[in-house]
């Protein structure tokens, strides 16, 4: 707690903590008015909550501009600058880190949570739920900001400020994608507290009714959507820069980001289910709770040390406070749910077995089994360190075990959930006959053409399955409308139809080049000396020399290949401050069929011999362009969801709910 | 059971989670107490990467370090340079010995030629000395005063601040750095 109060000697710490100070201040005011207006119904105690949260936001943004004017001026008063930034870091890695380290990061997270709370305050429907709401979201501030001040303080000042900061860790400042996906995902993660704030709100109030779940669903999009860019752009990373040629190693933190999204990937489908159909609701409040609290798990994962990770912060004092948060976090929402969920009953039951609420439904259990599998192995080395005080590790077997039928299972599903009528027990047939087909059709050309991996072949038959579905039913709709010149205002008067089919293309696209590239990749290692052409994976690859490069804050050294007839420069660099840690980058041509993929693993002094390793991966490709397809679908559906697609029955209950 | 109790399962689970990541995040030391900690090194005689065997017996009369590691691991990866850095300043002192654990002797040897490694590197073909030294991973370390008694056993990366303060409980004499 020394660090309370740290105003000596440094300007930019006595305005940085006075901004937080100020923030954590008007977060307790903006929650005790919310909370005493959503007690006793006071309009003004509500209002006064409200407005608390403009002021959050305002001196929390204050805070972030404090520290990224700091590192930019190279101001070494501050202990994170000093030990996060050195004056010979590129300007694009000083703005970015704000969130490469432990205290920035929780300044981040603070600032895109007051960001969300401030237009939450501004677009969120005035009625019973918005006080608890916005109470819900300023207690989460509360927390962020109140361990900012105190155990994780990036306002922290340096009684002697260096001259020269330590610099930011090598592989942080080695890619692009380092400005990219972590903002992506803390938005994603972040987004998430909306819809468990409304889940709270409806809870703690008992006005269960349905439109607060239909007004979370652009929020939950928008989350999901974030999320799934981030967990993508996160694979593309690991893919460009690691050198092993893999994009996903079911490392902790990666697994930490994948459960929320495949209980909130679960949650958008049972939506529908309630928004038609008034069922599963207080399912979706589980998933809502289970996704929210999934999230936190990760960052008390990444951030206290407890399993082994590449993500991992330096373990601090923050582990045991991330820990109480998810405590009381979990329990209370879990609480509050058993208590006031366990009445509710749906009042409808579904009722044919081959409908889309089933197909939905089976698709929901899928997606829960899935991560709590993946939450089990994720959390089995610390269950059995309690059991037995063993250290173990889970690893990729484990998961690809039940992670490749569920996920094919997902395909089918994903496929069969369009073709059918809702609730009807019409007759099917005539809508899956021709997917059945194609899903033939493609399953044994594959076979043909020499893919004998059971799961690539079938991923390549439910691929064919979901596309024929697909056109199947984008051209009978354009037929009834006269012909395919109807597609745009097919298309415009059903958005989020069209987005949906647009994004299950894209995931088709992207579970294809999941299946190859995790089946075929193929890699050689060889050394070779300078002049001479080596043979790798049937390419020849001819070494022609090294040269240094220089730059102020690395050095490079970049191995000069010919592979198949192109130029190829992998590098090692090393970073000034961190001589002792090279960084390999590998060079990497995407192709759409096969990437070819060239490490530089070592070089003799003289720049006689380089060892390099040459990786083929097929289709991996494919995976960057399918998740561009689905975030495009996403979209489609977030721009323009008006409720002229619910069944008229739904709406005229939402509007008399909602009035 | 009834409904009653039944609703409450969803609590019951969160609890437990939380509890056992607490115990996870709580529990004291990172390192398992080891049983041979105290007790005599288990004796080993392993041929070299460079051809020869070192036997521990030859060794005795000085303090050694034994660090199982492998090339596929990714915190070895972390600690080999920090290790090769305490060798070279240390090796006139202390004995420094890698042994490699489930690594192909090629992989071993790029691994050794990327890092300059120039402390002596053994194969264990078998695993039977980790076995015998109750490994359960790499990398993990031993550190064994000049009595040829295990001192302390570390499992992990190892870190200059370990290094220096283990080195010193095996009768190295640590110059501040």
């Amino acid at each position: 707690m020394n660090t309370l109060f740290a105003y000596s000697l440094s300007p930019s710490s006595a305005l940085g903590s006075l901004g937080l100070l100020l923030a954590l201040g008007f977060a307790l005011l903006g929650f005790l008015l919310s909370l005493g207006g959503g007690l006793s119904g006071d309009v003004r105690l509500a209002e006064g909550g409200r407005r608390s949260a403009w002021a959050v936001f305002l001196f929390t943004t204050l805070a972030v501009l404090v520290l990224e004017v700091a590192t930019v001026r190279n101001d070494f008063s501050l202990r994170y600058v000093a030990d996060h930034s050195t004056t010979l870091t590129p300007l694009w890695v000083k703005l970015v880190t704000l969130w490469s380290a432990l205290a920035g990061s929780v300044l981040f997270w603070a600032w895109v949570l007051s960001l969300y709370t401030f237009l939450l305050s501004l677009v969120a429907r005035n009625d019973v739920l918005r006080p608890w709401v916005m109470a819900t979201m300023l207690f989460n501030l509360l927390f962020f900001l109140g361990i900012n001040l105190t155990a994780v303080n990036p306002f922290t000042a340096m009684p002697l400020p260096p001259s020269q900061g330590a610099g930011p860790n090598p592989l942080l400042q080695n890619n692009a994608m380092m400005a990219v996906h972590p903002v992506l995902m803390y938005l994603g993660y972040v987004g998430l507290s909306v819809p468990f704030a409304y889940a709270v709100a409806a809870l703690a109030s008992g006005r269960l009714g349905e439109s607060w779940l239909v007004q979370t669903r652009r929020w939950t999009l928008l989350s999901w959507m974030f999320l799934s860019a981030a967990l993508v752009a996160g694979a593309f990373w690991s893919y460009e820069v690691l050198g092993w040629g893999g994009y996903w190693a079911w490392d902790p933190v990666e697994n930490a980001a994948f459960f929320p999204w495949l209980f909130t990937t679960a949650y958008l489908h049972s939506l529908q289910i309630q928004e038609r159909r008034r069922m599963l609701k207080a399912w979706n409040v589980w998933l809502i709770i289970a996704a929210y609290c999934s999230t936190l798990l990760g960052t008390f994962l990444t951030r206290s040390g407890v399993v082994e990770s590449v993500h991992s912060f330096a373990a601090g004092p923050s582990g045991p406070l991330f820990l109480v948060f998810f405590g009381v976090s979990t329990l209370g929402g879990v609480i509050l749910a058993s208590w006031r969920l366990s009445s509710l009953r749906d009042p409808r039951r579904i009722e044919g077995v081959l409908s889309r609420e089933s197909a939905f439904l089976a698709g929901n259990l899928v997606f829960v089994a899935f991560a709590l599998m993946v939450i089990g192995g994720t959390l089995f080395p610390i269950l059995v360190g309690v059991l037995t005080g063993a250290q173990s590790s889970v690893g990729a077997p484990f998961y690809d075990f039940f992670a490749i039928p569920l996920g094919l299972l997902l395909l089918a599903l994903m496929g069969l959930g369009p073709l059918l009528p809702w609730n009807r027990q019409a007759k099917v047939w005539p809508a899956l006959r021709w997917p059945l087909a194609a899903f033939l059709a493609s399953l044994v050309l594959i076979w043909a053409l020499g893919v004998h991996h059971l799961g690539p072949a079938l991923t390549v038959g439910l691929a064919g399955f979901n596309l024929a579905g697909l056109i199947q039913l984008t051209s009978q709709a354009a037929r009834q409308r006269g012909g395919i010149a109807a597609l745009p205002g097919l298309v415009r008067s059903y958005p989020r139809r069209y987005g949906a089919y647009l994004a299950h293309l894209g995931l088709v696209i992207v579970a294809l080049g999941l299946a190859f590239s995790g089946s075929y990749q193929r890699q050689q290692t060889a050394t070779i000396s300078r002049g001479q052409t080596a043979q790798l994976l049937g390419t020849p690859v001819r070494f022609l020399g090294l040269s240094q490069r220089q730059d102020p804050q690395r050095q490079s050294v970049v191995a000069h290949l010919v592979a198949g007839g192109e130029a190829m420069n992998p590098a090692i660099r090393v970073y000034g401050n961190a001589p002792t840690d090279p960084v390999a980058t590998p060079e990497v041509y995407f192709r759409p069929v096969v990437d070819r993929y060239l490490t530089l693993l070592a070089y003799s002094g003289q720049g006689n011999w380089v060892t390099v390793r040459l990786i083929k991966t097929p289709l991996v490709s494919w995976i960057w362009v399918g998740t561009l397809i689905l975030l495009l679908g996403t979209g489609t559906t977030l721009i323009s969801g008006k409720a002229r697609e619910l069944s008229s029955q739904a709406a005229s209950h939402l509007a008399r709910e909602g009035a | 059971m009834s409904r009653r109790v039944l609703r409450w399962w969803p609590v019951a689970l969160a609890t437990l989670i939380v509890l056992a990541l607490a115990y996870g995040l709580l529990k004291p030391g990172q390192s398992p107490v080891t049983p041979l900690v105290g007790q005599t090194a288990p004796a080993f005689s392993l041929p070299t990467l460079r051809g020869g065997k070192i036997s521990l017996a030859a060794l005795h009369g000085r303090p050694v370090v034994v660090n199982f590691w492998a090339s596929w691991c990714v915190p070895c990866q972390q600690e080999t340079p920090t290790l090769e850095r305490f060798a070279a300043r240390y090796g006139k002192q202390a004995a420094f010995l890698g042994v490699t654990f489930s690594d192909p002797v090629a992989d071993a040897r790029r691994f050794v030629q990327q890092y300059g490694i120039s402390y002596p590197v053994l194969i264990d073909h078998r695993s039977d000395t980790a076995i015998n030294y109750g490994v359960t991973g790499v990398p993990e370390t031993f550190f064994i005063n000049a009595q040829g008694v295990i001192v302390y056993h570390a499992v992990g990366p190892l870190t200059a601040a370990l290094l220096r303060k283990e080195l010193a409980r095996i009768g190295v004499a640590v110059r501040p750095s």
